[in-house]
């Protein structure tokens, strides 16, 4: 049931224009990133990771939240419109694959920003002329920041399947992301899902901020992955739907 | 007699409520009046509390001032509203862009879902629904605007600066978010009208913050070209990189640039009217 259900999650998503910010938004962080970069290069000595930080900063810390939220309101948005709530709770599948499809759908499209990022900055850093390949690390923070959207991408899920604005999910998104902020400098990034993309994506440091200890954070990951789906799968099986 | 005046009087009462600028009447239909279309979307927000965007944004940026400034110095708070009127316009670069293409949303996605346009026009005329509802979106930046320059000075004083208090500078910091503010705001606005999925506006709030922030570590010329990064060209505090180091950051304040200023303004009419040239164009 599970499979089906992504693969019809998977059809709404085709010809979308998701797609567009996808491969869009990640290519501005991308080009402004290398200049900045590029203009500070007497400063910034540490070569590869030094353009990881440039690169992912301002992206991990104010973006990527509200990007898998403009995620997230999309898909959620089909069923606010037209009734359709009432043809997706009818329809003859659990309402917690119903959930789990559109949050398989939602890491799908997560990973292939990430792996385009990614992309961008192997084609910068060889661009600015930095020797050899991009160092392993920085494919294990980029790992560690998608898995960070598996929280992130089921707490937003859940806001866009109960609030029915488009935008007001996104916005919370990004107050959230000011706050993780201020979770990060006080050393709680753990307990705040919008800190994990920073602490898993190593933005601000060339150093490990994790220090090596990945199981926290896995943990973590892991909790608010729960409670969130729970939560979701909770509601849609007690409240009644407005369609 | 008196049957017949009252007659000519009630008949010319009437053409001239038809004629006047508040209601009109033109393709043979009678139009609600400004103060009514007004109200009509005062109305149609009752409970969809959306002051909630700005305050909570509001909320979290001044939040976020205090956490950097309780901890400073005595030199520090000698020059403490200016660092946060500097920092603040990079913060309004980031933030305001995102969050004026949720208010925006927010007013005209109820217009798109509930397929509404079709209705209103058969009540008012496309350009005034479109001036008022931007209106009303203004509305909300104004608010925005003024509660951040206030909110500012009362956290200086909270905070303990020593700096006096420069009217002449908070409002200008006031004119200059609000006019790049409404600038954005008309493009928004436009994009949330025009399409019939919000991912697009918002996508654009998205991308706006990022240039603007970004754009302020560029050139000037090239910062020029940006709709977005204006939050840093009009920052009424600015960096003397010249005398900048490691250490120390030295700020000095910088009025607005009139003449520039004022292209900026015609520049963002300009953009507004053909925001609604489109917009009246759309088939509904």
């Amino acid at each position: 049931m599970l499979l089906r259900c992504i693969k019809a999650e998977n059809l709404k998503l085709k010809h979308s224009i998701i797609w567009s910010a996808c491969i869009f938004i990640p290519i501005i962080p991308a080009v402004m990133g290398t200049f900045n970069y590029l203009n500070n290069v007497g400063l910034l000595t540490e070569g590869w990771y030094s353009l990881w930080t440039q690169f992912t900063l301002f992206y991990s810390w104010l973006f990527y939240a509200p990007l898998i939220a403009l995620y997230c309101s999309y898909l959620w948005r089909l069923e606010h419109l037209n009734s359709n709530w009432n043809v997706l709770m009818t329809a003859p599948v659990p309402v917690r694959d119903v959930f789990l499809g559109k949050l398989a759908v939602i890491f799908r499209v997560t990973l292939f920003t990430q792996v385009w990022v990614f992309i961008l900055y192997v084609i910068c850093g060889k661009l600015c002329g930095l020797p050899g390949a991009a160092p392993l690390d920085t494919v294990l923070w980029m790992l560690r920041g998608t898995l960070a959207a598996a929280a992130i991408g089921t707490m937003q899920l859940l806001l866009s399947m109960v609030i029915r604005s488009f935008a007001v999910p996104i916005g919370i998104a990004l107050a959230g992301s000011i706050l993780g902020f201020l979770f990060m400098n006080k050393g709680w990034e753990l307990y705040w899902p919008y800190s994990l993309m920073m602490a898993g994506m190593n933005s601000n440091k060339s150093e490990d901020a994790l220090g090596g200890n990945l199981i926290p954070f896995l943990v973590s990951v892991a909790v608010f992955f729960a409670v969130f789906a729970g939560a979701a799968v909770m509601w849609l099986r007690k409240k009644d739907v407005k369609a | 007699m008196s049957r017949d005046m009252s007659g000519i009087n009630g008949e010319k009462e009437r053409k001239s409520r038809y004629r006047s600028g508040a209601a009109g009447k033109r393709n043979g239909r009678r139009r609600t009046s400004g103060p009514h279309l007004w109200l009509a979307e005062q109305r149609k927000l009752r409970t969809r509390y959306v002051w909630i965007v700005p305050v909570g944004f509001l909320a979290l940026l001044l939040l976020w001032m205090l956490v950097t400034v309780r901890n400073f110095n005595s030199l520090d708070r000698d020059s403490g509203y200016q660092y946060m009127l500097y920092s603040m316009s990079v913060m309004n670069a980031i933030f305001m862009p995102v969050m004026l293409s949720v208010v925006a949303s927010r007013l005209c996605d109820m217009e798109i879902k509930g397929n509404t346009l079709k209705l209103l026009y058969t009540l008012e005329r496309p350009g005034r629904f479109y001036d008022i509802k931007y209106l009303f979106e203004l509305k909300y930046l104004i608010a925005f605007s003024g509660g951040e320059t206030l909110g500012l000075i009362v956290l200086g004083k909270i905070t303990g600066f020593t700096e006096p208090v420069r009217p002449a500078m908070f409002a200008e910091h006031f004119i200059a978010i609000t006019a790049v503010g409404a600038v954005i705001l008309s493009i928004q606005h436009l994009l949330s009208l025009m399409s019939d999925n919000q991912i697009l506006p918002l996508i654009v709030g998205i991308a706006g913050g990022f240039l603007g922030l970004f754009s302020m570590f560029f050139p000037e010329a090239v910062n020029r070209l940006i709709l977005w990064g204006y939050f840093g060209i009009f920052s009424v505090a600015a960096v003397d990189w010249q005398r900048t180091t490691d250490e120390t950051m030295y700020l000095y304040y910088r009025h607005l640039p009139a003449a520039r200023f004022a292209v900026f303004l015609i520049a963002g009419i300009v953009i507004y009217l053909i925001g609604k040239q489109i917009f009246l164009r759309k088939e509904v």
